[in-house]
């Protein structure tokens, strides 16, 4: 398997604002990318030095094989992106803008487009002036997904969308990744991550926090346990953080690789319940932005 | 409520734009005062002008007549009609700014979320320009008596220049009301506001008998203060009257619609794009055509109209001799030909370098459409696209206008001669603007405009004689010049166009490498 989007110690400096600092990510070849992170992290200026868009400052990138920036009007043909503040030609309809990119593209399918514009439920024929933004993220959407391309990078698609729109996208989605398209998907919606995503990246502060699939993030890190004891323990427990008790239940956060000592210790002060449970994505997260 | 913390946005939006045009407006009529000193020095030069001018079809059509014979009533035939439309043009583009841009773009509602009454956006857009025009009307009266005119005029011309942005102010306020498209608001607003001040134009022109038609519009009202002349302050009454008018129209008018609508409801487009829509010179095409056909069609009206009432104004200045002295400054021995080409040269010259720059200037609007670019098609080509109108687009107008010219006078040579020589000038400009786009992002719009009036403080400067004649040949006009000064060969049109082609060259090189505004 290739790697369809390489990035080592990728930097970019707006004025003064250092916003990417030194970034590694990388995409693998048929793979939904999940690239998550806070607003102001640096997802979109990523996305953006990907696009040829905004210039590096420091690094290498390498996207499909080209340079992003050297190389952007051929490596576009092979892409297509939706941003995140969808901004359109006002005096055009909704149809209108999806031709005019599909064409551009050079790969539109007619059908798909049709199919597309039915299931989002979107009216072609209204001014894009008049759309809601959730109106023009579908309008995007429906210009990227209808084009034959090699890799979709996906800028907080949903962020408009109402709930059975993003059900509609999620299943569109693994459509894509059955063709053996390859997605970047950045996002701060976890549950869309969790259900579409081979890997994830983890951004902070224009740095890669995390990355790896979701398995081998839940294994790095803790399990959730809530307890009922007969006798509540006295000082802390080793292995054990954030530790909480009222009355005889205490919850905490245990060390997945002492899982076991934490358990006999525990063990000592009369256990009559317990419940322990792998991290979900969004505690996986919020580790890291506290 | 809340409507002073909304001026106070307002004026914090514009702090440069609205000083500057106002500034701008008041130094207009400083140098008109210092020019019209200078060409008619004697009291006998003064009368023998207000004679000619009497009988002058175009200068009553477009300026209107003059209604008194010292130097201050020359001074406000000259110009106070122009300064009605500066006036109008900036108020007219401030509301619309903080009325409907603001609502086509979202921030009205975030506004409006806020504890901020309904008509408080409204009322804060009209108070903002409303007194912004007031200090306009101060300041022209400082203007005129530092300028050793008597008070009360000068007082009646500032008024007067006020009415005509109140009156676009008012025009703009209901036309938001009915538009979605801030735009097409600002231009409804604009077209009502010219064909009203033409339609006073042919009732001064039709002499007594027609006066009655220009006291239907308002700007037959405040073009009708006689400044200089026994002035009639009522008039004013009436303007406040329609401002009022139009105000409360506005108001009901936004209490009967929803945010973010118009009055008339948007018409829906085609599902499917046309076949001429691909790439970005359909794009172009689709952004630019509108304004295109516009200018054109403006254009040619504005040749026609000169060139049939242009003839009337060579045969009688050609026995006045008040035009002497500027006469020789610019070369020439008949004044009357001069005056002619003089007219034709600063309408093209100017209205058309504004085009150009304008067109130029709509690449930073689509810069921010990312979609468009993060498709296989390349920077150099998008803007191409673009500047291939900023391009033929006025050799559209020109061509145009010069055979509407001819159309008058019976002479196509000589009107086509008179428009299209200055064609290489206005790519010289709209090359500035491209150089600045593409080097200075943000900037690039400041740049563009500030060389337009440079060139246009230039032009005015070398008329009165501030400027001699070699620090006039930085402006690219000044080699296609209307008077002896130039004499503009094949060499010259070359050398501009290649002057105008490297500024365009930078740009895109600029363009290429930078950091795109999204």
């Amino acid at each position: 398997m290739t790697d369809v989007i390489e990035i080592h110690g990728l930097t970019k400096e707006f004025g003064r604002v250092r916003a990417l600092d030194g970034l590694d990510m990388t995409v693998r070849e048929g793979e939904v990318h999940g690239f998550l992170g806070p607003n102001g992290a640096g997802k979109t200026t990523t996305l953006r030095i990907l696009l040829g868009l905004l210039r590096k400052d420091g690094g290498q990138v390498r996207l499909l094989g080209g340079d992003p920036w050297a190389d952007a009007v051929e490596l576009h043909r092979r892409l297509a992106y939706v941003p995140g503040d969808v901004t359109l030609w006002p005096s055009l309809s909704g149809g209108e803008v999806i031709d005019l990119l599909g064409r551009l593209r050079g790969r539109a399918d007619a059908r798909r487009r049709d199919e597309l514009i039915e299931r989002f439920a979107l009216d072609p024929r209204k001014k894009a002036r008049t759309y809601s933004k959730g109106n023009r993220q579908k309008v995007a959407l429906i210009a990227a997904l209808a084009s034959e391309v090699e890799l979709l990078l996906l800028d907080e698609p949903t962020s408009g969308l109402d709930p059975p729109m993003e059900a509609i996208f999620r299943e569109v989605v693994a459509e894509e990744r059955r063709k053996g398209r390859t997605v970047l998907l950045s996002s701060h919606i976890l549950a869309e991550v969790e259900a579409l995503c081979d890997r994830v990246s983890i951004i902070r502060d224009g740095r890669i926090v995390e990355a790896g699939t979701l398995a081998q993030l839940r294994h790095l890190t803790r399990v959730s346990v809530t307890a009922e004891l007969a006798r509540v323990p006295a000082g802390g427990l080793p292995h054990v953080h954030d530790l909480s008790t009222d009355g005889g239940r205490v919850r905490f956060q245990a060390d997945t690789d002492h899982i076991g000592d934490v358990l006999a210790h525990l063990a000592q002060y009369g256990v009559r319940d317990i419940t322990a449970q792998p991290p979900t994505l969004e505690e996986l997260f919020m580790r890291h932005y506290r | 409520m809340n409507t002073t913390a909304l001026i106070r946005l307002i004026l914090r939006r514009d702090r440069v734009w609205q000083p500057l045009w106002i500034l701008s407006v008041a130094l207009f009529v400083a140098t008109t005062v210092a020019t019209i000193r200078q060409l008619l020095p004697t009291r006998d030069a003064v009368l023998h002008y207000v004679e000619e001018i009497a009988r002058n079809p175009v200068i009553l059509l477009l300026q209107g007549p003059a209604y008194g014979d010292s130097v201050g009533a020359a001074a406000a035939q000259q110009r106070a009609a122009a300064t009605t439309i500066f006036a109008a043009l900036a108020s007219i583009v401030l509301l619309v700014k903080h009325t409907r841009s603001d609502e086509e773009q979202g921030r009205r509602e975030l506004v409006g979320s806020a504890a901020v009454g309904r008509r408080a956006p409204l009322t804060a857009a009209l108070t903002v320009v409303l007194g912004a025009n007031l200090m306009l009307a101060a300041l022209i009266a400082v203007v005129g008596v530092s300028a050793g005119l008597p008070p009360a005029g000068s007082l009646a011309w500032g008024l007067t220049a006020a009415s005509g942005g109140w009156v676009g102010a008012a025009l703009a306020a209901v036309a938001v009301q009915l538009t979605q498209s801030a735009r097409v608001a600002g231009a409804a607003a604009f077209t009502v506001f010219f064909a009203a001040y033409l339609l006073r134009g042919v009732s001064d022109l039709g002499g007594p008998g027609m006066e009655w038609l220009g006291w239907l519009v308002p700007n037959g009202w405040f073009l009708r203060a006689r400044a200089f002349g026994g002035e009639q302050w009522w008039v004013f009454a009436l303007v406040a009257a329609f401002v009022a008018a139009m105000a409360w129209a506005a108001f009901a008018l936004s209490a009967r619609r929803d945010l973010g609508a118009g009055l008339l409801p948007p018409r829906l487009g085609p599902a499917r794009a046309p076949a001429g829509l691909r790439g970005p010179l359909g794009l172009a095409w689709r952004t630019h055509r509108g304004a295109a056909l516009a200018w054109i069609t403006g254009a040619a009206f504005i040749g026609a109209g000169l060139g049939l009432g242009g003839q009337t104004a060579v045969e009688t200045f050609g026995q006045s001799g008040a035009l002497d002295y500027w006469a020789g400054r610019t070369g020439e021995d008949d004044p009357a030909r001069i005056f002619f080409k003089l007219v034709v040269y600063e309408l093209a010259v100017f209205s058309v370098s504004l085009y150009a720059i304008m067109t130029v200037l709509r690449l930073r609007g689509d810069e921010a459409t990312e979609l468009f670019l993060s498709g296989p098609v390349s920077r150099t080509r998008w803007a191409a696209a673009h500047l291939l109108f900023a391009v033929t687009v006025p050799v559209a107008m020109l061509v145009i206008a010069g055979l509407a010219l001819g159309l008058g006078t019976g002479d196509f040579a000589g009107g086509l001669a008179l428009t299209t020589v200055i064609l290489p000038g206005i790519w010289v400009m709209a090359g500035i603007a491209v150089a600045a786009f593409g080097l200075f992002r943000r900037a690039g719009a400041v740049v563009g405009w500030t060389a337009l009036v440079l060139t246009i403080a230039l032009e005015v400067a070398w008329e009165v004689g501030l400027v001699n004649d070699s620090l006039f040949m930085i402006s690219p006009f000044a080699h296609v010049h209307y008077s002896t000064l130039a004499s503009p060969g094949p060499g010259t049109l070359a050398g501009l166009t290649v002057v105008a082609a490297g500024l365009a060259a930078v740009g895109l090189y600029g363009l290429r490498r930078r950091d795109l505004t999204l």
